[in-house]
């Protein structure tokens, strides 16, 4: 058992995820993409924000689970080895969690979800950030 | 390539309702429809096959059929291609062109496979 302060907590279809809040520099409306030659379908595409060019990455398509229809929000994902916005259902804010901080799986996406985790809103699975931008990088 | 790079003449192109872009100085040559220049729309997973209408921009060996091509004269800023993007289309986007606030992926002919 442990437990782990200021996580933010946000709903993907009927799942929860989490960040560590200090990389989740804010939550934005997604606006109209542009999509990329050769992406992987869980990149739906990029937009530009105050300068820079930020990709898209659907977490339902990542772990095999794709939702039909266009996400409205993103979380914004920042960490010294890149940027993503993560698609986001609901942002339910910030909490502090409890419960397993252990990989959820060997392979795939679920070598870098930890958990499973608690929060008040229920149970969730908690992205590990410093993993994760590399696992996008080379799917 | 160091950024911030600005470039001065791109080349448009659509693949069917999607934008690319490519560097003019890299552009040795316009053709017609050409069955073997691998189509830009099969990066989208449009169309794997070039229509007859399709045009080629050609680099040296290099090819790629889209649908239209435009040329933009006016200087432009490219913008840094993200992270989990570096390896897209086998490493041939070079990062993004803005052009009347839309964003276009530009992509580098020579590393078209």
């Amino acid at each position: 058992m442990a437990e782990s302060h200021g996580h933010l907590v946000f709903s993907v279809g009927n799942s929860l995820y989490a960040v560590p809040a200090d990389t989740a520099s804010e939550v934005v409306t997604v606006p109209s993409l542009t999509r990329v030659p050769g992406a992987p379908a869980h990149l739906l595409g990029v937009f530009a924000h105050r300068g820079e060019v930020l990709p898209v990455v659907d977490l339902t398509r990542l772990v095999g689970t794709p939702m039909e229809g266009a996400f409205r929000r993103a979380v914004l994902l920042r960490t010294p080895k890149g940027s993503v916005a993560l698609t986001a259902t609901k942002v339910l804010g910030v909490a502090t969690l409890e419960g397993s901080f252990d990989r959820l799986g060997e392979s795939g996406v679920q070598q870098h979800l930890r958990g499973p985790a608690r929060a008040p809103a229920g149970e969730v699975a908690v992205i590990d950030t410093q993993t994760f931008i590399d696992f996008l990088a080379q799917a | 390539m160091t950024f911030p790079e600005t470039l001065e003449g791109v080349v448009l192109c659509q693949a069917g309702a999607h934008r690319l872009a490519v560097r003019a100085r890299e552009v040795t040559d316009f053709g017609a429809f050409d069955a073997s220049a691998p189509y830009a729309g099969a990066g989208f997973e449009v169309d794997a096959v070039a229509p007859q209408t399709a045009k080629v921009l050609r680099h040296h060996g290099r090819a790629l059929a889209v649908d239209s091509v435009e040329v933009h004269a006016e200087p432009l800023r490219v913008l840094r291609a993200p992270v989990v993007l570096q390896h897209a289309w086998g490493g041939a986007l070079a990062g993004f062109v803005e052009v009347s606030g839309q964003l276009w992926p530009l992509i580098s002919l020579e590393r078209v496979k």
